[in-house]
């Protein structure tokens, strides 16, 4: 008796050693992971302008960096034109990707196997290789400067990203779609009030990668959009971080970056369900 | 078997698996070139620099040479064993495609004469025009859509080629249209050969209509009529319907750009004057010219080139390899932490976790580089608690950048696989955890043979797709470092440029040196291709698509 009483305390100490050793560890790859967020909140608030600073958070708090945001530099409008950029892209990319998806997974016509690989080997490009191509492109339709120069591109490559959607399509049982066509719903209809609620997660997903697109992407909108007033976020703060406006601009970048994630990261934290169904069924099946 | 064993690669392809034979012989041929110029140099220390651990870099690549070898070989036993056993081998995809290319093809005339043969004299002259002139059989045969569609086509064509399509297709090869610029004269040019191409494919789509109606006529049977070929566009056919748009975009911003790149790399488009080549740039009197393979031959034998590539060539295999392990282990170490019961607040410290991976990455990484500058907070911090007497320049030493560059890719990447292995790890099937438990296995045990196994069996293909798209990584590289510090022997790759990010500042970056970026560009392709090419046709989802049905 005595022995496995002596096991079951050795036993609880361990457990409770655990405990503690493992929540002290979360708690301090949590405070490793948010320095450097806090660090840009506590810059943003900052009554300096540049970055260099003799202590860590700020000796002084101001709200002025986000009121000259607002007023004083094209910052509005550069945070209008992502916006419209990727509310629409979300709308259209989404559309297109899920039917491509959809397409290559239930149908069966002769050159779908052709149109698969060549997309796939399409992807092994590195992107951006084609860009001069694109601005030739773009500029032969008049739209270089223009914010729908952005969408045309993005919404034209949409097709080509199905991988992930199609790989998780195909888990979706098959019996559903198909009895509703014996049932005679056209094949739209199928898509857009049968299909895609099945597919929620999925489709959760894809919007939220559609959205998240033209706030992070750097390379064709610094190329396309030429014109201070046409720049999107991305663009527009990276040119504050320059070494010659770095000093002026440090803490209105500071301000720029919490206002633009603000709103993406309480997405992400809301959609965080669907986001972690998406992407476990595109890394299993992709 | 001779040359198997010197040459694997030679010895797969002979042994039918073409493909898979030239990736091997490639990286042999590649990697025995690289030892042969100037490995053996790094080997015995005849060249050093001072941030590139150059003796690694040479044995490194005899161990890799010394994989594929080994690879090659043990497929090529295989492959004689299976001949041997009268086992079939998986063989050449491209001749298996030109196989069974031809027996369609011989089908095809096959049925074709037998129609011909039976069929009234009307649809016997219908099936001959229906070689040359789009869409009036079906029009005939009382198929308007189809046939409208059709002869508009060949209409349109006919007069488009006259109007500037057949100057343009001149002016792909001649790059020499007055009004018109070189590099136009090359996207106009890519465009006619795409239509050209199409128009093939519609006279023969336009062959088989014909040839279908026919045989259905002398069988007797309905055709179809007009209005079932309008709801057959929404019905059987909806997929022609639906991969319109997609297919347009695709072509015209990305097949299109991507052929316009590879041909820049056989022409003399660059801003940058080099001797002994004639570069140019288009303007509306000075004209491009095709050279051949002249880029290529800069790439590998100016000395400049050729370290630049090796440079950045090596340093992005192990910032893929680096990063896409660390990413992958520390996600699943920190899923495997948060997922344990006795852990409080779980939700709040995933969010606190989503928030890192939410932040646009050119946000969360201009922060960490601005963190590591001269006068920056990580300098101040080392200086105030007396660690340091001065600041460190972080990002002046290729070396510290490269740590600093996987340590912060770390904190971006790691929470995106935290999500991905906690939502794998509820998937575990829980009864071998029981069964384990009640068995007596530690749980070091349990981790290692049951959720370790699982895990890796599902995320195979994960680790590849990402193992590639580190290689083409612009984000981090470019956001942190900018490829900085600059060459130290005057090449145009930073010391933290990969190849993805050299390829950047060739092209967008003065000199624009567009024909050996493109070259540059080809050459990963044919890398990261191959490598795909060859674990995509290991993988299981290429195998058997229908399994998971």
């Amino acid at each position: 008796m005595a022995k496995a009483d002596k096991t079951i305390k050795s036993y609880k100490a361990t457990r409770t050693f655990d405990a503690i050793w493992s929540n002290l560890l979360a708690f301090v790859l949590v405070a490793l992971w948010m320095i450097p967020v806090l660090w840009i909140v506590a810059s943003a608030f900052s009554t300096q302008i540049g970055y260099i600073s003799t202590t860590f958070f700020p000796t002084s708090w101001t709200f002025d960096n986000f009121v000259d945001l607002f007023t004083k530099t094209k910052f509005p409008q550069w945070l209008l034109n992502t916006a419209i950029i990727a509310i629409a892209n979300t709308v259209l990319t989404t559309f297109f990707t899920t039917i491509t998806a959809y397409i290559l997974s239930r149908f069966r016509f002769k050159s779908r196997k052709l149109l698969m690989n060549i997309s796939l080997i399409l992807g092994m490009f590195p992107g951006f290789m084609a860009m001069i191509a694109v601005y030739l492109i773009l500029s032969m339709f008049n739209l270089i400067g223009s914010i729908w120069a952005l969408l045309i591109y993005y919404v034209a490559g949409a097709g080509l990203g199905f991988f992930t959607c199609k790989g998780y399509f195909d888990t979706l049982p098959k019996d559903i779609d198909e009895s509703a066509y014996l049932d005679g719903a056209s094949h739209l209809r199928i898509f857009f009030q049968i299909f895609l609620p099945l597919a929620k997660p999925m489709l959760i997903y894809t919007a939220l990668l559609a959205f998240m697109a033209p706030w992070a992407d750097y390379i064709l909108a610094s190329l396309v959009l030429t014109s201070d007033a046409s720049k999107t976020v991305a663009v527009g703060l990276y040119s504050w971080m320059d070494s010659t406006m770095i000093n002026v601009y440090f803490t209105k970048f500071a301000a720029g970056c919490v206002v633009v994630a603000i709103p993406i990261v309480t997405l992400y934290i809301f959609l965080q369900k669907f986001f972690i169904e998406g992407i476990s069924a595109g890394a299993v099946k992709g | 078997m001779i040359i198997n064993l010197f040459v694997p690669g030679l010895g797969t392809s002979l042994l039918g698996d073409i493909e898979l034979g030239l990736a091997y012989l490639l990286g042999e041929f590649l990697l025995v070139l690289y030892l042969a110029t100037l490995g053996w140099q790094h080997l015995i220390g005849r060249i050093s620099y001072s941030y590139l651990n150059l003796p690694l870099l040479a044995t490194l690549a005899i161990a890799a040479f010394l994989c594929i070898y080994y690879f090659a070989l043990r497929h090529n036993v295989k492959m004689v064993i299976n001949k041997r056993e009268g086992r079939a081998n998986t063989g050449s995809y491209v001749i298996n495609f030109f196989k069974r290319t031809a027996v369609k093809i011989k089908t095809f005339f096959a049925a074709y004469a037998f129609a011909y043969h039976q069929a009234s004299d009307r649809d016997k002259g219908l099936l001959s025009i229906s070689w040359f002139i789009l869409g009036l059989p079906a029009i005939i045969h009382k198929q308007f859509i189809r046939g409208i569609l059709l002869l508009s086509f060949q209409v349109l064509f006919i007069l488009y080629m006259i109007a500037r399509g057949a100057r343009d297709f001149v002016g792909l090869f001649t790059l020499r249209v007055p009004g018109i610029l070189s590099t136009q004269s090359i996207v106009f040019g890519v465009a006619v050969i795409i239509l050209i191409l199409f128009g093939l494919f519609l006279v023969f789509l336009n062959v088989n209509i014909t040839l279908r109606n026919v045989v259905l006529i002398s069988g007797k049977e309905e055709l179809e009529k007009t209005k079932e070929e309008l709801s057959s566009l929404i019905n059987k056919r909806f997929y022609l319907s639906a991969l319109f748009i997609p297919v347009i975009g695709a072509l015209l911003f990305t097949i299109i750009p991507l052929v316009f790149m590879i041909l820049i790399a056989f022409t003399n488009y660059s801003y940058r004057v080099v001797e002994g080549y004639q570069n140019v740039v288009p303007t509306w009197d000075t004209y491009l010219s095709w050279v051949g393979f002249d880029t290529f031959r800069r790439v590998f034998s100016v000395s400049k080139n050729l370290q630049d590539l090796v440079q950045t060539f090596s340093w992005t295999m192990i910032w893929a390899i680096l990063s896409t392990l660390t990413c992958y282990f520390g996600g699943l170490f920190l899923a495997m932490l948060l997922n344990k019961k006795n852990i409080k607040g779980k939700i709040i410290y995933r969010s606190l976790f989503v928030i890192s991976m939410a932040l646009p990455q050119f946000v969360s990484l201009l922060v960490m580089r601005t963190m590591f500058e001269d006068f920056g907070p990580i300098n101040t911090i080392l200086q105030q608690w007396g660690w340091t007497e001065t600041f460190i320049s972080f990002w002046d030493d290729a070396t510290i950048s490269k740590i600093l560059i996987v340590t912060i890719n770390m904190w971006v990447g790691i929470p995106y696989y935290m999500l991905l292995m906690s939502g794998l790890l509820i998937n575990v099937p829980k009864d071998y955890y029981e069964a384990a438990t009640i068995e007596g296995a530690s749980r070091g045990q349990i981790f290692s043979k049951i959720t370790f196994p699982h895990l890796l069996y599902m995320t195979t293909p994960l680790l590849i797709t990402s193992f590639v798209s580190n290689i083409n990584n612009f984000n981090v590289i470019w956001f942190l470092t900018a490829g900085e510090p600059s060459s130290t022997y005057g090449g145009t790759a930073g010391g933290t440029d990969i190849l993805i990010t050299w390829l950047y500042k060739l092209t967008m970056k003065a000199p624009m040196d567009y024909n050996f970026g493109a070259a540059i560009g080809i050459i990963m392709f044919i890398i990261s291709a191959t490598l795909s090419l060859i674990i995509f046709r290991r993988s299981r989802a290429y195998r058997s698509e229908e399994e998971y049905r």
